[in-house]
């Protein structure tokens, strides 16, 4: 569906939003020199669909933390033990990849909407969500909302918020690719129905349609800069313009589509070369997600300040990401491979 | 069951009475809420390092060092403790449950504690997880300050314990019991590791020669020529240290060679862990 104009063989995380048509392209400039030293916080990102060279890319933009919603997996799961095993990597193997570039990582915990309509899996699931919440840098709940808008989706976006209000923890809400703006109000009424601050809830995938009233009814905007199919980034400039930073945030959201996980850096390069207040730009690309996750207090902000020195002592062995004896730095650009 | 008193008792000391009064009401409820409680234990009890002392495990030369364990750990090793109630298997069970939804910091804290448990044959397996594990605190948790592996491991799992140490460049000296648990297959292992090594242009680091020095042999001679006609000083006090083991059955063309260099390094007072 949707892009006649591109290849789409990978339906993109947020498949299905038509209405969009590619933006004009930039005229380029050397981006990294722009926010050289500035640092980032990426409040989406599914790491477990990307290569450990973009863990490297994100540490050389200066991106120092990251949360890692849990989500669907580009196919559905046929059991409770691949969900366990993904919620697993989420607190595991992901964490400890990340760590490996000095990047904090933290994840949201939840039952995605799409799965939500498994009801079965989604019963199962439901049980030993409550276990994962508890967790050391679990954020928050998410990532949570309509997707088709169901019935079993209402189900069980109402039983997660009621595990995040037991729990005071942060949630994030999915916001629907079709009949977006009807699905948005709903997250919300919902939100509000469950007795949760909505200083509680983060609002994401927003579009120029559906952040004021976001906004006027005091959650946090979150803005997806996706390829094609989401936000670009130069009409996420004009919506700082137009509202200012307060209570709004800027994420990649890259997944296993064509999508980009460096979306934050260039965002705030691009709205640093158009005039945008450096304070803005860091309250959208990198305190605003802080304060807003770090309601939960897993959050460690003194870890935050800068890239972690990267533990030596915690190299990999084998057939991962650094071997005995190898650098932990390639060089991208040279043909030898020692 | 003899250690969770002693645990109990350090806790007291170290922790703060609210921290000490929620493990002790956690750990008399039953499994399942210990079970949560032991995931919670980062919440309630802080990740700071135990000021200080040993675990001395029984009928043993070895301990535990708890200065290089946090206080949430000690909390979680004694919830874990608390769910050891006579049966052996039950036991497992349980603690089977934790590891599946374990994060990394869980399950360094059972891994850690392996020792303590009873019924150590049960939890071999378990425990040569860790050794597989990829994820560096994990195998840490059983490789290093853990007598487990060196009252458990048979050869072939030690061999790979030590082995995996060396290849992801960590010191073989955090592990418990490396001495006493040198053999043949390990010293002519190593050698082999060295020799791709070398032929890669690689280097290795000149301590774990360590390993080979009980067992001299033809192959043995021949690394410590080429360990001591190396650049690296490391290296050739290496050669010197393996040199030194078995000095009355050194071959003639070494002794001719290297006579006046060893009578030299004879003042010197060279260990093997001081080299790097």
């Amino acid at each position: 569906m949707g892009h006649s104009d591109k290849p789409t063989q990978n339906p993109p995380h947020f498949q299905g939003d038509t209405g969009q048509q590619p933006v004009e392209k930039q005229e380029d400039f050397d981006y990294k020199n722009e926010i050289k030293g500035w640092h980032f916080f990426d409040p989406h990102i599914h790491m477990v669909s990307r290569t450990t060279d973009d863990y490297q890319a994100l540490a050389d933009a200066g991106v120092v933390g990251i949360i890692e919603p849990a989500f669907w997996v580009g196919q559905p799961r046929t059991g409770l033990s691949t969900f366990r095993d993904y919620y697993n990597s989420l607190i595991g193997w992901e964490r400890f990849r990340s760590s490996q570039f000095g990047i904090q990582h933290y994840c949201t915990m939840g039952l995605n909407s799409r799965e939500a309509n498994n009801e079965e899996l989604a019963e199962q699931v439901m049980e030993i969500l409550p276990l994962y919440l508890y967790k050391e840098g679990v954020v928050g709940v998410g990532e949570i909302g309509f997707d088709d808008q169901t019935a079993l989706e209402e189900k069980y976006y109402r039983a997660q918020l009621e595990l995040a209000k037991e729990g005071n923890l942060p949630v994030q809400v999915h916001t629907p690719h079709r009949d977006k703006t009807q699905g948005t109000e709903k997250s919300m009424a919902i939100a509000l129905e469950h007795g949760l601050d909505p200083s509680m809830v983060i609002i994401d995938h927003n579009n120029e349609e559906t952040v004021e009233s976001v906004l006027d009814q005091g959650f946090w905007a979150a803005f997806t800069i996706y390829p094609f199919t989401k936000m670009g980034n130069q009409r996420m400039v004009e919506v700082v313009k137009k509202y200012g930073s307060e209570r709004i945030m800027v994420n990649s959201a890259a997944d296993w589509g064509i999508s980009d996980p460096l979306a934050v850096p260039k965002t705030a390069a691009l709205m640093k070369v158009q005039g945008i207040p450096e304070n803005q730009i860091r309250d959208v690309t990198y305190q605003n997600a802080i304060d807003a996750f770090g309601q939960s207090g897993q959050i460690k902000k003194e870890l935050l300040r800068s890239l972690q020195e990267v533990d030596q002592s915690v190299k990999y062995e084998g057939n991962t990401v650094l071997r005995g004896g190898q650098q932990p730095r390639t060089n991208k650009n040279s043909v030898i491979i020692e | 069951m003899p250690y969770i008193n002693y645990i109990d008792d350090i806790l007291k000391s170290e922790c703060t009475e609210k921290e000490y009064e929620w493990i002790q009401t956690k750990s008399r409820q039953d499994p399942k809420a210990i079970r949560l409680a032991f995931v919670m234990a980062h919440r309630q009890i802080s990740n700071v390092p135990v000021s200080a002392g040993r675990i001395k495990i029984l009928d043993t030369p070895y301990s535990i060092d708890l200065s290089q364990w946090s206080r949430d750990q000690l909390g979680r090793t004694f919830l874990v403790l608390s769910l050891e109630r006579g049966d052996a298997n039950k036991f497992y069970d349980e603690v089977q449950t934790i590891f599946k939804t374990a994060d990394n910091r869980e399950s360094q804290a059972i891994y850690a504690a392996m020792s303590l448990f009873s019924s150590p044959s049960i939890w071999i397996q378990r425990a040569t997880e860790a050794i597989r594990s990829n994820v560096g605190l994990i195998f840490d948790a059983m490789a290093f300050n853990n007598p487990f592996p060196a009252m458990h491991f048979d050869d072939v799992a030690w061999n790979q314990l030590v082995l995996k140490t060396i290849f992801s460049d960590k010191s073989i000296w955090r592990i418990t019991g490396l001495a006493e648990r040198r053999n043949e297959q390990l010293a002519r292992t190593l050698s082999d590791f060295a020799h791709e090594r070398w032929a890669a242009g690689r280097t290795l680091p000149a301590d774990v020669w360590f390993l080979a020095a009980p067992f001299p042999g033809k192959r043995y001679w021949e690394d410590v020529e080429t360990l001591l006609s190396s650049d690296a000083a490391d290296n050739q006090n290496a050669g010197y240290l393996l040199w030194k083991e078995h000095n009355q059955s050194t071959p003639d063309h070494i002794k001719d060679s290297y006579e006046k260099y060893m009578t030299e390094m004879n003042r010197k007072d060279i260990r093997w862990s001081d080299l790097t």
